[in-house]
């Protein structure tokens, strides 16, 4: 295992409709211990596509309800046409709708509540899906 | 509707876990419901001279800090000590123990649950709380929400080796793999992420008993699960 | 006359021998030593029929009637000797007449004084009659004998000192044992012992104490007989024992072979034992002479008869319903032994002249000897009153299904037609006659067949009936809908019978088709609803996180001491808090008006808008909006409603009108089908057709920019709410450019 040594800082690429929600991560960020994390803000998932094309996202924090989409089933997909093989997570007020089981099936690593959101739990995420990145050939201890 | 719900690690998303994220949510979630910031679910087996946070099926929301340079603890840490030489929860005062962790981490006091998995394999939960220290009540309480969650973290993320046949989705990885396709490659061809391939492939591994890739694709040739 | 020539004799007479001469009933002559007739007296005058004086000049030669005796006799007596003595024998003589006929002679020599015979004195008995009287003696006799040897009774007589005098063969024959002994001067007694050392006995028992006590009673019985016994002789022989005392002290005996009637009643009384307790009326009857021999206690009580009057019965005295004739002929089988069992219904009569109804089962018993026919009666008074009771209840019962509502056929498993009632062929269009023998698989149409015949073939033993809905056409193209009961009936394991009710379910089905539809409805009224809760949550939830989020962030920065973010985040938080409001606002009304009950009435469409347009009047000034309308729609639904709905349409289009343009509202509308168009357009911004469906969610917005909209988002759905809880429909026409264009559908009346 090796400690994190990326010579640039993680970029994290916030979707979401409610600006508000940008200044409220970037504070949080602010609050995680250990290296600076980047954030990127768009408000749609046209603009994110087009962001996410241009290539340097880490992850993908995805609103779940991003006008006029429904949910994320309709959004996430198109992240993964856009050729983005990073993780995406989908962030929510809500996420007790029972479609939430099925988000590996749209191309989702993770989903999370708005409120669950804290210091640690970017740092958890940093770690789990951006370090310690499985090697080709030595994937016995990993889940 | 604003703090999570005082139960939400045993309510409907307790249930709904499938991944170790979720399972995270969890355990984040049983700590900060008897007040600990920081919680850490590490494997304690073997006889290897420290503990390791980060390897196998360790879970924990510590910041680095906290951990030593390999990203472990020694074994002379007495809250992952104390389940090598006992089942029983119990939790420690910060001006009782010498703990380094507890220490560090800024904590009034401690719990540590021993937890073991039907196949025999040894775990600590540790919460770190800013609080006074849980009395047996509590600790009762913790010892059981602890088993409950470990159980279902069990059930879905490490009984795979008891699972038998590869799901649809595994089958596909298999068959890409075969082919020579990297975990990148898949990942764009059925439009997951790299993380979720690496982690299909790491639960094929588990489920055919075998250690890399090459292993994986022979195996699944040999039983026709792929041709 | 005679008398006349006593001189002639050469010895001294006296008168007595004369007279005795004279009047002797038998003939006597008197012959010479020279074979001379000398003398015949009257007897023998008329005896042989001469005169005396022709006999006197014949010799006694001539008159026997055989030479060859004459000639013996001649010899024996001639010359005379003084030796010899008196001849007696029996001969035959013949008359003057030429007539022969049989006499006894005895002859006498007569001698002289010196001793020296002189002459012969002959005496003839005729013996005519005695000898015919001998011969009818001995005829009778004959007769008895044989008499006796030809009944088939054993008859025996004893006499005074009870020494057996006669017996007949029979009767040696029944006593085979002791037919040894049977020697006429024998006693009674011996006779018995032997019979008893011998076995001919064998109730007299084994030792010799019970035989002797037997033979005690035999004996008594024998001395002074009273009523006749029965004696068993052989292991299947009995005896009757008749004895009577003659007056001259004879004892008479006679035995009659009983063993057949003694059999028979032994095994009537047997089977009387057993048949006494059953149920049915038992009666064994004597083939031969027809007699009832037994009739069990049930018979009797029945028949109000007791066993002793009834048994001086025959069949044919209980009969009430039978002739003679009919009878005997009915049972004749049984008599010729042709038939075994017989069953007659018949009726019975009682005692008392009432009758009752019977079935008689006759059952032949060939026993060893004479058959016997054993009945058995039941009375089926109640089995006719029963049977009439069933045939009523199968009558009704054809009845009723003839008038039943349901199909009922009966068919052979490859659905030949056997039975179809009224209902279902007046349903093909076809009568009975013309269905039965038709297989009813021809009346399916032809897609169905193959199914309808694999649905039979499931039918197994196991599970024997299924049921199943078909569509069916009636005769006049009227469809309906079937239940079908098919329940195949199996025999050894093989399908033999199908028999099938069909029941019509046309309404119920429909009724059930209007329940899954509406059940479709709610069930997508619940998907929605609870869409509607998950929306509701989640933008509820938001700003309040926010707001507690930003006071936290205050909070940590005035702890801080950092004042330059502190007025953002203010702001932020008043903006959510009106945001907040606002949205508890539109929920309120929503859930006023969305659920509220809704009264229908006929209205003109233009008074719903002109009351709608009212309403806005402040923002129709503000934004210097025109109104055209251009219906003539008569609508049925809640005025109150399509008010509101109305005026959030005109409330968005005076909202999202183009920056240069002054909005212009344009409502026509249409009918056509039952359903009531009103068309809603403006010349505004128009509306994305990619949003056409997403724009009637809760609290959807199309701009983000709130300074642009200031709406609440829940305008259109609160729309969608009141068109669908009229049954009716709001759409965004996706086709229109110029603006946006809302169609509403009601439907028109009651649907």
């Amino acid at each position: 295992m090796t400690g994190q040594s990326a010579p640039t800082p993680p970029l994290i690429l916030l979707v979401d409709d409610d600006p508000t929600e940008q200044l409220i991560l970037k504070r949080k960020l602010q609050s995680v211990d250990g290296p600076k994390i980047d954030l990127e803000y768009v408000p749609d998932i046209g603009q994110a596509v087009e962001r996410v094309s241009a290539g340097g996202i880490d992850l993908i924090f995805l609103d779940n309800r991003l006008i006029p989409n429904n949910d994320f089933r309709e959004t996430a997909p198109l992240l993964r046409q856009a050729g983005f093989v990073g993780p995406i997570g989908i962030i929510s007020s809500d996420i007790s709708g029972a479609y939430f089981r099925e988000f590996r099936e749209f191309g989702v690593d993770f989903r999370m509540g708005k409120d669950e959101i804290d210091g640690n739990a970017i740092s958890f995420i940093i770690s789990e899906y951006t370090r310690d990145q499985l090697s080709e050939t030595c994937a016995e201890d990993f889940l | 509707m604003l703090e999570p719900d005082a139960a939400f690690h045993l309510g409907p998303e307790f249930d709904n876990a499938l991944n170790r994220m979720d399972f995270f949510r969890l355990f984040k979630a049983l700590a900060s419901n008897f007040d600990a910031r920081y919680f850490a679910l590490i494997e304690v087996g073997g006889d290897e001279t420290r503990f390791d946070a980060h390897g196998g099926h360790s879970l924990h929301n510590l910041p680095d800090a906290l951990l030593d340079a390999k990203g472990g603890f020694s074994r002379d840490e007495p809250l992952l000590a104390h389940v090598l030489v006992s089942s029983a929860a119990r939790s420690f005062d910060a001006t009782d123990v010498k703990s380094p962790l507890l220490e560090q981490g800024g904590a009034q006091s401690a719990v540590s649950v021993p937890l073991h998995t039907v196949t025999a394999k040894r775990f600590a939960l540790i919460l770190l709380c800013n609080r006074e220290r849980p009395d047996h009540k509590e600790l009762a309480l913790i010892s059981h929400e602890a088993a409950l969650v470990f159980q279902r973290y069990f059930d879905v993320i490490l009984s795979l080796d008891s699972i038998t046949g590869l799901s649809d989705r595994e089958i596909q990885i298999v068959r890409w793999t075969s082919e020579g396709k990297t975990s990148a490659e898949i990942a764009i061809i059925l439009g997951l992420s790299e993380h979720t391939v690496n982690s299909y492939i790491a639960a094929i591994l588990r489920k055919l008993q075998v250690v890399n890739r090459a292993q994986m694709v022979a195996s699944a040739l040999r039983s026709g699960m792929i041709n | 006359m005679p008398l006349a020539h006593p001189a002639h004799l050469m010895f001294s007479s006296d008168s007595l021998l004369k007279a005795l001469y004279e009047s002797l009933p038998h003939a006597v002559l008197v012959v010479d030593a020279d074979r001379n007739i000398v003398a015949a007296n009257a007897a023998a005058q008329t005896l042989f029929g001469y005169a005396e004086r022709e006999l006197t000049a014949m010799r006694p030669g001539q008159l026997h009637a055989e030479e060859a005796e004459s000639r013996d006799i001649g010899e024996t007596l001639f010359p005379l000797g003084t030796d010899s003595g008196t001849l007696h024998r029996q001969v035959e003589f013949r008359c003057k007449d030429g007539s022969v006929f049989p006499a006894e002679l005895t002859v006498s020599h007569i001698h002289a004084e010196s001793g020296a015979p002189v002459g012969l004195v002959v005496m003839i008995r005729d013996l005519t009659e005695v000898l015919a009287a001998q011969a009818e003696q001995l005829g009778i006799e004959r007769i008895l004998k044989t008499a006796l040897e030809t009944i088939s009774e054993g008859f025996a007589v004893y006499d005074p000192d009870d020494r057996l005098v006669l017996c007949n063969n029979a009767y040696k024959e029944i006593y085979a044992i002791s037919a040894p002994a049977m020697q006429t001067g024998r006693t009674f007694e011996s006779i018995i012992r032997y019979g008893l050392e011998y076995g001919q006995y064998p109730e007299a028992g084994e030792t010799k104490e019970e035989r002797e006590q037997w033979l005690q009673m035999r004996l008594s019985n024998h001395t002074v007989p009273s009523t006749p016994m029965v004696q068993k002789v052989a292991a299947e022989r009995w005896v009757q024992v008749d004895e009577r005392v003659t007056e001259d002290n004879y004892r008479v005996g006679l035995r009659t072979d009983i063993s057949t009637l003694w059999r028979v009643k032994s095994e009537a009384e047997r089977l009387g034992t057993m048949l006494e307790g059953v149920a049915q009326e038992v009666y064994l009857v004597n083939l031969k002479d027809g007699r009832i021999l037994s009739a069990n206690r049930s018979a009797l009580e029945n028949l109000q008869y007791t066993l002793e009057e009834i048994r001086e019965l025959t069949p044919r005295d209980i009969n009430a319903d039978h002739s003679v004739f009919d009878l005997a002929e009915k049972i004749a089988p049984i008599i010729a032994g042709s038939a075994k069992v017989l069953t007659i219904d018949t009726e019975h009569m009682r005692k008392d002249g009432t009758t009752y109804a019977c079935r008689v089962r006759v059952e032949r018993l060939d026993t060893e000897s004479e058959p016997v026919v054993m009945a058995f009666a039941e009375d089926i008074t109640e089995r006719l009153a029963i049977e009439r009771s069933l045939e009523r209840k199968q009558h009704e019962f054809e009845t009723l299904v003839a008038n039943l509502p349901d199909f009922i056929t009966r068919s052979r498993p490859d659905t030949t037609l056997t039975y179809v009632n009224d209902h279902y062929a007046r349903f093909t269009g076809l009568n009975v006659d013309e269905m039965v023998g038709r297989r009813f698989i021809d009346f399916t149409p032809e897609p169905l067949r193959a199914g309808l015949m694999d649905h039979f073939a499931s039918l197994t033993l196991e599970a024997p009936i299924k049921t199943m809905e078909q569509e069916m056409v009636r005769f006049d193209g009227v469809r309906r809908w079937y239940l079908w009961s098919n329940l195949m009936v199996f025999d050894d394991g093989a399908p033999v019978e199908l028999v099938s009710v069909g029941r019509d379910i046309t309404e119920s089905r429909e009724a059930r088709e209007r329940i899954a539809a509406q059940s479709r409805e709610l069930s997508m009224r619940n998907d929605a609803l609870e869409q509607f809760g998950g929306v509701v949550s989640h933008d509820l939830k938001a700003p309040l996180r926010q707001i507690q989020l930003f006071a936290d962030m205050i909070a940590e920065d005035v702890a801080a001491g950092k004042t330059d973010d502190l007025e953002m985040y203010s702001t932020h938080v008043s903006e959510r808090a009106r945001l907040l409001q606002r949205m508890i606002t539109s929920l309120f009304e929503y859930s006023q008006l969305a659920y509220q009950a809704i009264t229908r009435k006929h209205f003109e469409v233009t008074s719903a808008i002109t009351a709608a347009w009212d309403n806005l009047s402040v923002n129709v000034v503000e934004s210097g909006g025109r109104l055209k309308d251009e219906t003539n729609a008569i609508a049925y639904a809640d005025f109150d409603l399509m008010t509101q709905l109305l005026q959030n349409l005109f409330a968005n289009s005076l909202k999202y009108r183009q920056d240069a343009r002054a909005p212009e509202i344009r409502v026509t509308s249409q009918y056509a089908d039952g359903i009531v168009s009103i068309i809603i357009e403006d010349n505004g911004i128009g509306i994305d057709p990619v949003y056409a469906e997403s724009i009637f969610g809760v609290f959807q917005r199309l701009h983000r920019d709130e300074r642009t909209y200031a709406g609440s988002g829940i305008g259109l759905s609160l729309c969608r709410r009141i068109a669908e809880s009229h049954g009716g429909s709001i759409v965004l026409d996706r086709e229109f450019r110029d603006g946006a264009r809302f169609v509403v559908q009601l439907p028109f009346g009651r649907a």
